[in-house]
């Protein structure tokens, strides 16, 4: 395996997302990325998952290259979604990401799970040219539009209810 | 008068303020149509809401926009003192009124109306309640699991005393005896030893997680209860079977949750979740609908606003309009028409006021007519006085002189402004020049009465008399009494008539004495011839002396008879260009022995030729030198000045002696015929020099100078100016 770019971001604030670490790695079946974020949910968001709303949460991640007479190229837009919910009937958390789930019998067992990131499949192997340089962003950030209605209306310019790390980019050279 | 009023309609509502606000209400409309049903449609919700709000927040702020630019334009008009403006402002605070309090009334029920509802739907029981149902279910799940664990106990030990061949049948066996669905065996590193499920579950078995397992070795027991997503409910127990060698086996137990029972503890979860998110975004509600509402409030109310601004102004415009017109009508301009706009009182009022103004602009304009008609009567008759040769006076009743005529102060010589308005009577006093017309005026009025009369009156002028003919009459005391006295200087006529008269009296004497004469001589001469020779020396000589007496006397006759022959039928001149310098030089030669070095000329050079009959003329220098002489016949040191020169296109002559000079009385009569101040004279000399000058167009006269002496001045008028006035006479035919 080989690190191609890693870059490390400063400490977490309180509540909200921040990434700590993000890697663009190529192995033998294409790119993989790598990432870890400190997640803090805020007070009413975590007073919300307790009372059975699911939190739905979105990774997205891009890379394009720069290119200065033209626009940019995208190589990869990849966007996966998390959910996170609490069972009250058993008192676990549940992670799910597509189809697979994972319960947890704490909050922070949870948020761990989710803050460490892999994911395949972002380029295939020779997608990205030796010798160019590439610029991915990653961002993690909590999906308000898929917040039962009235939560949306609280949401609307609340920072209660909308976490969400900014852009992190970095640059690729292979 | 009406720039210093103010304004009274500026361009108020504009077009453009009025089109705005329909956009502005139509898009009032149609985001409030919006945010209504998106509230009630949650798919669209979402991405709408924020665009919606922003949408009514950009229309709100163009009609604030709106109805800021609306007051302070009435603040303006106001200010400017506008009429009209504070019937808008009243109306505009009217409307607002109107529109606040019912939309304030409404708005705060509403917004009461909804908190208390929204918060009735929570209630402390029906909290406890979900939660005291989850809990049972709670209760439910773990009796349940620890059942199993005690299955799981007992298995365990049974399984332990199997030996290890018969592991897999032991294992079938006693799970099928403890009615479990699911039952595996494994050793620590996870490697399965025997597993036995019930038909349908699948063939593998579900290992537990490694955080299961973490716990396990914590505690040596573990069970849990886990929702399996499209397999509801499972309880899982896991123990730790003892072995023989030491080794140690883990048994794991998987049982689902009876089906009524999952089903119900699902229900009461999805129950309670529902209810804890409904509890938690009440307050994300009661913000929702009061944003909503409030945005239709403010919405609204600015429309209204607004509306209300056009409204007012609609309302006072036909007001504004019919001042306006008033104002107009006021200063006199009757052209402007206040428009008709309603059907209403006000619409009535306005074609009223229209057809009012109508009427004034027709009546104004039929005496404008009049006046006119008027002022051009008036102007053709004062033409017509203006014109007239007579000179024409008019009084008022006390005699005060109201208007002359320019012919009067032409004739009179006098300028007739400073004395309007003073009394006939008293102009000896104000202007000396008019005294004798003045004081013959008062007199006849004063005597007459109503009667109408006619006078004359002599007065001096320039030297000479002025002879007036005076005719006065009262006015008919109607609407403007007074009098009227006209005049004419007949001074020419009178002097033509009298020159005609002696010219009669010269014509008939001259024939009458003519014809006796010749007889007279014939039988003198006769007389002496017969008695010649036949008397004695003395009677001889006393005829002698009778005969040459009578012979001399009546050729004297004859000389005289001669000369008024002459001043009654003086012939048509024939003119020719003149030089009346070389003409007085000419005549000047035959006195050279009788007046010699008493004539001093001073003729000037370059004087224009005058147009004129030599013989005429000649006998004119002739006459004047002949009247000269005859002054100067007992004078000292007798001295004539002969002199010409040129002024104002005339050529002057003047003949001036040294002698005796004329005396006063026959001064203003020295042109008439028989009258001189010679013993030996006809008096014809001096007229018949005016009869022959004014005959050439030129003028006569006679003064006296200073110490002593006489001055008689020719004026002819210059040829040149004679023949361009010919000429213009030619181009004008």
């Amino acid at each position: 395996m080989l690190w191609i770019g890693v870059a490390f971001a400063a400490p977490a604030r309180a509540d909200g997302i921040e990434v700590r670490k993000a890697a663009l790695i190529s192995a033998e079946e294409g790119y993989v990325l790598e990432a870890e974020f400190d997640i803090a949910l805020t007070h009413t968001l975590e007073e919300a998952l307790n009372k059975g709303v699911p939190l739905y949460f979105a990774l997205e991640f891009e890379l394009i290259r720069p290119r200065w007479y033209w626009l940019n190229e995208k190589l990869a837009n990849t966007r996966q979604q998390y959910r996170l919910s609490y069972n009250a009937l058993t008192l676990q958390y549940r992670v799910g990401v597509r189809t697979l789930y994972q319960n947890f019998a704490s909050l922070p067992e949870a948020l761990g799970f989710m803050s460490r990131v892999r994911v395949r499949d972002i380029a295939e192997t020779g997608a990205l040219s030796k010798g160019s340089s590439y610029t991915a962003a990653l961002r993690l950030r909590l999906d308000s539009s898929q917040l039962p209605r009235p939560f949306q209306v609280s949401a609307v310019g609340s920072r209660e209810w909308s976490i969400s790390s900014d852009w992190h980019r970095w640059t690729v050279s292979p | 008068m009406s720039a210093a009023l103010p304004p009274v309609r500026p361009a108020l509502s504009s077009a453009w303020v009025r089109y705005l606000l329909i956009l502005c209400v139509g898009l009032v409309a149609v985001v409030l149509f919006l945010l209504v049903t998106s509230s009630a449609n949650p798919a669209s919700f979402a991405e709408r809401y924020p665009l919606l709000l922003a949408l009514n927040g950009a229309v709100a702020l163009m009609l604030t926009a709106l109805v800021v630019f609306q007051l302070v334009t009435l603040r303006r008009r106001l200010k400017a003192g506008v009429f009209g403006s504070k019937l808008t402002l009243r109306l505009v605070l009217l409307f607002a009124l109107m529109a606040v309090l019912p939309g304030a009334l409404i708005y705060g029920m509403s917004v009461q109306f909804l908190a208390r509802s929204i918060e009735s739907w929570f209630e402390v029981r029906l909290d406890k309640a979900l939660e005291g149902g989850l809990n049972l279910g709670r209760g439910m799940l773990d009796n349940t699991r620890r059942e199993l664990e005690v299955k799981a106990d007992a298995l365990a030990l049974a399984l332990s005393r199997s030996a290890a061949e018969g592991q897999l049948t032991a294992l079938k066996d006693l799970r099928e005896h403890a009615g479990v669905q699911e039952a595996t065996l494994f050793n620590e590193r996870g490697d399965v030893l025997a597993y036995s499920g019930q038909g349908g579950t699948g063939l593998m078995p579900e290992l537990p997680g490694a955080a299961a397992q973490q716990q396990f070795r914590a505690g040596n027991v573990y069970s849990t209860v886990e929702a399996i997503p499209e397999k509801g409910l499972y309880l899982r127990a896991l123990v730790a079977v003892p072995g023989p060698a030491g080794e140690q086996r883990l048994l794991q137990l998987l049982q689902p949750v009876p089906k009524q029972l999952g089903q119900d503890a699902e229900a009461v979860q999805s129950g309670y979740r529902e209810y804890q998110e409904l509890t938690l975004s009440r307050r994300g509600l009661k913000r929702l609908y009061g944003v909503t509402l409030t945005l239709t409030l403010l919405l609204a109310l600015l429309s209204a606003a607004a509306l209300a601004f056009v409204l007012s102004d609609r309302l006072s415009a036909p007001i504004g309009a019919l001042v306006e017109a008033t104002r107009a009508v006021a200063s006199g301009d009757f052209s402007q028409r206040a428009a008709v706009a309603s059907r209403d009182e006000i619409g009535t009022l306005t074609q009223s006021f229209n057809s009012m103004t109508l009427q004034l602009a027709e009546a104004r304009a039929q005496a404008e007519r009049h006046q006119a008609a008027l002022a051009q009567a008036k102007a053709y008759l004062e033409s017509l006085l203006a014109n007239l040769s007579a000179g024409v006076l008019a009084f008022d009743e006390e005699l005060h002189l109201r208007a002359a005529n320019h012919s009067a102060g032409t004739i009179l010589g006098i300028d007739f402004t400073p004395l309007m308005g003073t009394a006939a009577a008293r102009w000896p006093a104000a202007a000396p020049g008019v005294a004798e017309l003045g004081q013959r005026i008062a007199t006849e009025f004063t005597r007459g009465g109503n009667r109408e009369w006619e006078q004359q009156v002599e007065r001096p002028l320039e030297g000479r008399t002025q002879l007036l003919l005076l005719r006065g009459t009262r006015l008919p005391s109607g609407s403007e009494g007074g009098s009227v006295v006209v005049f004419d200087d007949i001074t020419h006529l009178a002097e033509a008539q009298r020159a005609a008269a002696w010219a009669e009296v010269a014509r008939r004497l001259a024939h009458e004495i003519h014809n006796p004469l010749t007889p007279i001589q014939l039988s003198a001469e006769r007389l002496k011839a017969k008695l010649e020779g036949k008397l004695a020396e003395a009677e001889a000589d006393m005829v002698e002396r009778s005969t040459r007496t009578i012979v001399n006397q009546v050729s004297a006759l004859k000389n005289m008879v001669e000369a008024f022959s002459q001043y009654a039928r003086t012939p048509e001149p024939s003119l020719h260009e003149l030089d009346l310098n070389s003409l007085t030089r000419e005549v000047l030669t035959l006195y050279e022995s009788s007046l010699g070095a008493a004539v001093r000329l001073e003729l000037a050079a370059g004087l224009p030729p005058v147009m004129g009959d030599a013989v005429q003329l000649r006998q004119v220098i002739h006459n004047l030198l002949q009247n000269a002489q005859d002054a100067l016949a007992d004078t000292p040191g007798p001295r004539v000045t002969v002199a010409s020169d040129e002024a104002g296109g005339m050529v002057r002559l003047t003949v001036t002696d040294n002698g005796c000079g004329v005396p006063d009385h026959v001064m203003r009569r020295a042109f008439e015929p028989y009258v001189t101040t010679k013993p030996k004279g006809t008096g014809l000399g001096l007229a018949i020099v005016k009869k022959i000058v004014e005959e050439h167009g030129g003028t006569a006269a006679i003064a006296n100078v200073a110490p002593s002496g006489a001055r008689v001045t020719i004026r002819l008028p210059a040829a040149a100016r004679d023949v361009a006035r010919r000429v213009t006479a030619r181009a004008q035919v």
